[in-house]
């Protein structure tokens, strides 16, 4: 068992708590792979009515991508970790009860499309939300699309080009986040909220979820999101861009650091 | 000439007033039929030049289905009849080629809510409570999320529809679903006010922007019809609306009585 995803159930509901805290849980693949398994597991089991994903600490909720992992990759193995993105986002697709997050701190990147893939969103007041990827020279691919399914095309491209981070009100403001909640009280609020769908009727929570599921993924397929993850990712790569980019963040994060 | 509904023009204006206050104007087969019947007559009228929809009495726009009708659902056959039975009542509703304008009086929650998101320009005041509680019954939501999700984004789509929460006038307000928020007893005066102001519009051009808009919402209405029939008909199946509906009753017979 990972130690990088702590699992643990009150009552109907399973908690997820990303637990790299002092990575700001960045998603390593490890990670990734752990929170597949366990949405597959409660998905699977009856007594699970709802799920909670929160972030370990008081700073981070997710930092997105682990970016000491992407500067090792090669690039004759961009597809096959696209692929464990895929299977990532699958995972989330593929889930048949309510998932609530408890944004408690930043959600960048990856961060924000995990709490982005989830139905509910409480923040705390400190909480900000960025599509970072324009920063290290990455298209956002799967960010874009699903801020523009979540609040329209006017608000993803401003955030997604100009990778601009947004406060929890804004985010609230614009429906991204539906409630904020001070940090002390938000493992209680969000096991609240939890609870309450978990005590919905199920067969009709079941089918309603599984309406949302397939209104976001039939659209990804007919967006042809994942052919141009691959298309966009690897003209991107193949510039150079990401990997100066990426090396230039990470020294000035070093520097800020000492 | 109509039972549960009541109609007027005055100046060009043709008034529809859902006429069931008893039962927070609650509708069943019938009076959709009246509804219908009265929009499409409005709509070949050429005297007619824009349609305001509105409850009567101060507490409710129109409270949705009425669920003694539903609760006599008994098979997934039935329940299928029973949705397939709202394509004609929101067709009659989209065909419309001159403005609709809800006069949000009060409450507008499930299918009023989505009778009310379907119409052009919509007027309410702060006690217009608004949403689609349907989980709450164990319905699931279909032709409403589509039209949330058309005017909201899956965002507060999902959470309106999950929680089965009811918003306050000011959050339709703030949210863009409300466009005229006004104080309770100056809606309908508001709402033919612009009413006037979208009667004295070019009529064509007018009749060609509705069209369009028809023609913009057009797949999403036919897939959403498409998708909702078999999610309607394994949820009725499953017997779990029934289920809850009758409890819904019955808790609501108990308050009565201790109230």
């Amino acid at each position: 068992m990972s130690n990088s995803l702590m699992i643990s159930d009150e009552g109907p509901v399973r908690i997820l708590t990303l637990n790299r805290p002092r990575q700001l849980n960045a998603l390593s693949g490890e990670l990734r792979h752990s929170i597949v398994a366990a949405l597959g597991d409660a998905g699977d089991d009856d007594a699970v009515r709802a799920v909670v994903i929160t972030g370990a600490g008081d700073r981070g909720f997710c930092s997105g991508q682990d970016l000491t992992e992407s500067v090792e990759i090669d690039p004759s193995q961009g597809h096959e970790w696209q692929g464990t993105w895929k299977d990532y986002l699958l995972g989330f697709l593929q889930f048949p009860k309510p998932l609530v997050a408890a944004i408690n701190g930043v959600a960048a990147g990856g961060g924000l499309v995990t709490a982005l893939l989830c139905d509910i969103r409480l923040a705390v007041p400190g909480g900000r939300l960025v599509m970072i990827e324009i920063d290290i020279g990455l298209p956002s691919l799967l960010g874009s699309f699903l801020l523009a399914q979540e609040v329209f095309w006017s608000r993803a491209m401003e955030l997604v080009l100009g990778g601009r981070d947004i406060g929890a009100r804004e985010a609230k403001h614009m429906g991204i986040v539906h409630e904020i909640v001070e940090l002390n009280g938000l493992a209680t609020r969000s096991l609240a909220v939890a609870r309450e769908l978990a005590a919905k009727p199920p067969h009709a929570m079941r089918l309603n979820i599984q309406r949302f599921r397939d209104i976001r993924r039939r659209a990804i397929e007919e967006n042809k999101v994942f052919e141009a993850l691959e298309a966009y990712q690897d003209e991107s790569i193949a510039s150079g861009e990401p990997q100066r980019e990426m090396a230039k963040f990470l020294a000035a994060r070093a520097a800020r650091k000492n | 000439m109509y039972e549960s509904i009541l109609v007027e023009i005055e100046d060009a204006i043709a008034v529809v007033t859902l006429n069931r206050p008893k039962k927070l104007n609650a509708w069943d087969t019938p009076m959709r039929e009246e509804i219908k019947a009265a929009l499409g007559k409005f709509n070949a009228d050429e005297s007619v030049r824009a349609v305001i929809l509105t409850g009567a009495g101060h507490r409710a726009f129109s409270a949705g289905q009425d669920l003694e009708e539903t609760q006599k659902i008994s098979s997934g056959d039935e329940g299928l009849d029973w949705f397939k039975s709202w394509k004609d009542f929101y067709l009659a509703l989209r065909n419309m080629d001159k403005p609709l304008i809800a006069a949000l009086n009060g409450v507008a929650a499930g299918s009023a809510f989505q009778v009310a998101l379907q119409t052009d320009v919509r007027v309410g005041h702060e006690g217009t409570r608004m949403g689609q509680p349907e989980i709450n019954s164990a319905i699931p939501t279909v032709l409403g999320s589509w039209l949330m999700n058309d005017r909201l984004g899956l965002s507060r789509t999902i959470e309106l529809t999950l929680t089965g929460r009811m918003m306050e006038g000011r959050e339709c307000h703030e949210i863009g679903l409300i466009h005229y928020l006004v104080p309770a007893d100056q809606v309908m005066l508001k709402a033919k006010e612009i009413a006037q102001m979208l009667a004295a519009k070019p009529p064509i051009a007018m009749k060609l922007n509705k069209k369009r808009f028809r023609a913009i919402t057009q797949a999403g209405f036919d897939e959403a019809m498409a998708a909702g029939a078999p999610i309607q008909h394994e949820s009725y199946a499953s017997g779990e609306p029934q289920e809850w509906m009758a409890k819904f009753f019955s808790d609501r017979a108990k308050r009565k009585k201790t109230s």
